[in-house]
């Protein structure tokens, strides 16, 4: 996702990464992985709750298809999966908000291997300037 | 949540707006800030890693 920010930033769009954990956390993974954008620290995950991510069951985490598409993300990307911190039945995902609070569009995950890419967040982004 | 059911988020974002998160330098960001000039993708990740 951190290496789309330049493409975020030519649309004219703050690009912000939410994890669970504390700020300690977010430091690392942002020096781990050379991310650059804001990563905010959700211990308690209220913003989870708020935005209504789903909290995965045995299915969601461990379906061969989940599997599977773990794989090719790992393959495509080249990195691997650290320790998990925080619920790891957690499930996250990605929306779009106007100034105006408007939510005009999300990709919430259902199941593990259920991730936005960047390119379908830039392309949702294009359709509502347009 | 039925498995491979797919959640639907609010259509606003106002329950958002009011929550403040730490960000990796301690720094307090309210969410509502983050959008209140040009539009934001926020980004939920399942696990730092």
């Amino acid at each position: 996702m951190d290496r789309a920010r330049g493409d975020f930033k030519a649309a004219g769009v703050n690009l912000v990464l939410i994890g669970q954990a504390t700020p300690r956390h977010a430091a690392q993974f942002r020096r781990r992985q050379g991310v650059q954008v804001p990563v905010l620290a959700d211990k308690d995950r209220v913003s989870y709750r708020a935005v209504g991510a789903k909290v995965g069951g045995v299915t969601d985490l461990f379906a061969p298809k989940v599997i599977a598409k773990g794989a090719v993300t790992i393959a495509r990307q080249k990195t691997i999966q650290g320790r998990t911190i925080g619920d790891a039945n957690q499930l996250g995902g990605a929306v779009v908000i106007l100034p105006d609070g408007q939510i005009t569009w999300s990709h919430m995950a259902a199941d593990a291997g259920d991730n936005a890419s960047p390119e379908e967040i830039l392309a949702a982004i294009h359709e509502a300037a347009a | 949540m039925p498995a491979g059911r797919k959640p639907s988020p609010p259509s606003r974002a106002d329950e958002l707006a009011d929550i403040v998160l730490p960000d990796q330098d301690g720094h307090d960001v309210r969410l509502g800030d983050l959008w209140s000039e040009r539009p934001v993708a926020l980004v939920w990740l399942r696990h730092y890693g």
